[in-house]
């Protein structure tokens, strides 16, 4: 296999450089903006688009199929998942564990239909961060993936929503599990109002403000979700549900009535 | 070594790709294929007006492509500096970066892979590099059972084709053709229906990502300050492909990388308007390194294999911005040529305007100059692309390399000499031309040259020519344009039109 050294020599003689680059290089990045400044600015003026944001949302994400309902508190939300659930002839709901997601008691509704619920909780006793057995982590995530295979709707929360294309931010975690957003046939999420954006650029601002190192601002997956699974792949008729969820539905809850 | 090869694995020829030495032999095939011609006009009048709508929503798309050039233009003047840098970053998060010089070492580094976890079973995402490198006939040699998981491309493989257009593969394919496939390959009841095949084929590919052993992807963007790779799908196969199996290995061009992780923002918008005029596509997917150690799901091990493959010869060379494509598709959309031909007539993995400039320089320009000549070089592929590539240019540049490369014919020779004489002598030039206009008579059909006798007939063997107008521009501009012209609030008169 060719070397990572005898790789990027062979680039440098394409572009005419000598074989070892000069020590003194001007830096890689030309950005000269304060990215913490820059994100606390943007929050102040995201707080006060706030409602048109909230309207984008909702016209960008119809545009691209996914449903979005703007609840104004926990009860007309969970009003709306048990509502979907038995529409949808639910026995199973995996859900991200989520202090959102527990404070609006979604759990209790759903079993007192006959619902199953998984949380994608780490192995009891585990805290996020410490140092955990491989055993305990191996066996939990086999039963979540069994569970989230046969589950009829996956319920998370977002990390932020992005008004300009109706997006959902989802960034995996401990606790928040990729395939919740990926392997139901029904994706249910919740965001407080407070988690609306503007742009793809202000969440990479904001991402890039949390933290110092890559490691720590980018999770190892962080999707960005726009309206159920889609394809034009037979004669470019538009079908949804090819792999992903065939629903999105998106619960706007306002911020004030979150608790 | 693994053997299991499952019954639909099986029944599959091997897809070849038609190769472009009989280019116009294969073009004049698919200009007779009744089916694909109803595909591509499909294909027109669909994807064509969606983008050009979308980039007039974005309301600042000539910044956005100008700026997005930009970022590919400094990312190639440096680019070793932001690969060892992508490499780093994707290091400190537990990447496993591996760098081919060509695909027979892309081939083995990913079998290599393979063979070390002792995989059996590998899904797909949709990509093109992989494609480049033949990647599946070589793993199905090997013995591993190999998916493709994208729609179009499952449906391909189950026909044993290769893909015909770099975003809807199975374009040429109608829904009865598919529906017959499904059927006879799968064993599921004939349907016609789409939303029906779409479940069938759900069903069916689930199962597989559920016991595949590892993902095989491309990447869109490969980001250097975060050591990032991008995949962009409306589908989630690439989602699929890169978290339920236990290894992921992304396989992707030199050329993909972009150094911050904020130009992200400008190079996805112009690449989803421009491929399927969407905003943005339904799934983005940004992944750092591997699962973690509190993830309750994503790949125990994330590879990224960078290949060269021919790309730093493009670098070195006059192409150097055929490296910015992005591989929208939106170029063959509006090409003139593809429009008539399809993406198989191409002979090669990368079909229309910029398969024409890739495809010499990846398979050697003797072998596929038929590439460079089938253009009419109108300019709407430059027009349409994101990154502004200059394709008529770069055609150009390869017929150059062709004309200098070869020995032209005496007479061929002989010819220009005299033509350009003739261009310097504008009397001349204009008694020709009405000499022209008189001996053209006997084979002007309503306007047109189709036919010419020896020795210009092949000129007229494969276009038609306009017939030369009965009254040349300069005739008419001297009788009467000229004084037409309007003096007051007209526009000024067009350079080089009113010295003579």
């Amino acid at each position: 296999m060719s070397s990572q050294e005898a790789f990027l020599a062979r680039v440098r003689r394409a572009l005419h450089k000598d074989a070892v680059p000069p020590p003194s290089r001007p830096p890689l990045w030309w950005s000269d903006t304060d990215v913490a400044e820059a994100a606390a600015q943007l929050q102040t003026r995201l707080a006060a688009q706030r409602p048109a944001l909230i309207a984008q949302v909702q016209q960008e994400l119809d545009a691209a199929g996914g449903v979005v309902v703007h609840v104004h508190s926990a009860p007309a939300a969970v009003a709306y998942i048990t509502h979907l659930a038995q529409q949808k002839d639910a026995h199973l709901v995996v859900r991200w564990q989520s202090d959102l997601l527990e404070a609006i008691e979604v759990d209790d509704a759903l079993h007192q239909q006959g619902i199953t619920v998984h949380t994608t909780a780490l192995p009891p006793g585990t805290v996020a961060g410490e140092a955990t057995s491989t055993a305990a982590m191996t066996t939990r995530r086999q039963e979540l993936r069994e569970w989230l295979a046969r589950a009829d709707l996956g319920l998370s929360g977002v990390d932020y929503v992005i008004a300009e294309t109706g997006t959902l931010v989802l960034m995996a975690r401990a606790g928040q599990m990729r395939g919740v957003s990926l392997l139901p046939p029904v994706h249910v999420a919740v965001v407080r109002t407070s988690q609306v954006i503007a742009t793809l650029a202000d969440y990479l601002l904001l991402a890039q403000a949390a933290g110092a190192d890559p490691s720590q601002y980018l999770t190892s997956c962080v999707s960005f979700v726009t309206g159920p699974s889609r394809t034009g792949d037979i004669e470019l008729k538009l079908t949804v549900g090819v792999h992903g969820p065939g629903e999105l539905h998106l619960l706007v809850l306002d911020d004030s009535n979150a608790r | 070594m693994p053997i299991h090869i499952a019954s639909h694995t099986a029944q599959r020829g091997a897809a070849e790709h038609l190769g472009t030495e009989g280019f116009q032999e294969h073009a004049r095939h698919a200009l007779k294929d009744a089916p694909l011609q109803q595909a591509l006009q499909l294909l027109v009048t669909n994807f064509v007006p969606r983008r050009v709508t979308a980039m007039a929503a974005l309301g600042n798309a000539e910044e956005l492509r100008t700026e997005a050039r930009a970022i590919k233009e400094r990312t190639m003047a440096r680019l070793d500096e932001y690969l060892e840098c992508f490499a780093t970053q994707a290091q400190r998060v537990g990447v496993q970066v591996h760098w081919a010089h060509d695909a027979a070492e892309a081939r083995q580094i990913i079998t290599g892979i393979a063979q070390h976890i002792g995989a059996r079973v590998m899904v797909k995402g949709k990509s093109m590099a992989t494609e480049e490198i033949h990647l599946n006939p070589h793993l199905e040699q090997h013995g591993y059972e190999v998916v493709e998981t994208d729609l179009g491309e499952y449906i391909i493989q189950l026909a044993g084709e290769t893909p015909s257009h770099i975003i809807a593969p199975a374009i040429h394919k109608t829904r009865q053709q598919i529906a017959t496939l499904l059927h006879e390959q799968l064993g599921t009841p004939y349907t016609e229906v789409i939303p029906e095949m779409t479940q069938i084929a759900r069903r069916a590919l689930r199962e597989q990502f559920l016991r595949a052993d590892m993902g095989i992807t491309g990447a869109n963007f490969a980001i250097a300050e975060t050591g990032s790779i991008v995949l962009v799908t409306n589908e989630g196969n690439g989602r699929l492909s890169s978290t339920m199996p236990r290894v992921h290995v992304a396989v992707m061009g030199m050329e993909k990388i972009i150094p911050r992780l904020a130009d992200l923002a400008v190079m996805l918008k112009v690449l989803t308007n421009s491929a399927t005029g969407q905003k943005i596509s339904s799934y983005v997917t940004l992944l750092t390194g591997p699962r973690r150690a509190h993830d309750l799901d994503g790949p125990e091990e994330l590879h990224v294999v960078i290949m060269d493959n021919g790309r730093s010869a493009i670098l070195r060379s006059a192409n150097r911005e055929a490296l910015y494509c992005l591989r929208c598709g939106a170029c063959l959309n509006v090409c003139p040529i593809y429009q008539n031909i399809g993406g198989h007539a191409y002979g090669w993995v990368y079909p229309g305007p910029i398969g024409a400039v890739l495809t010499p320089m990846f398979t050697g320009l003797d072998t596929a100059q038929h590439l460079p000549r089938a253009s009419t070089l109108c300019g709407a592929c430059r027009e349409a692309c994101p990154v502004k590539i200059n394709i008529p240019h770069l055609l150009l540049n390869l017929r150059q390399q062709l004309v200098e490369r070869h020995d032209t014919s005496w007479a061929e020779r002989v010819l220009f000499t005299l033509w350009s004489w003739i261009m310097c002598h504008p009397r001349l030039y204009e008694a020709l031309i009405r000499l022209a206009a008189l001996a053209q008579k006997p084979f002007v059909k309503q306007g047109w040259l189709s036919r010419l006798p020896a020795p210009f007939a092949g000129w007229t063997q494969s276009r038609d020519f306009k017939a030369v107008a009965a009254q040349s521009f300069r005739q008419r501009w001297q009788e009467t344009l000229q004084h037409e012209r309007p003096v007051a609030h007209g526009a000024p008169p067009a350079e080089g039109m009113a010295h003579e």
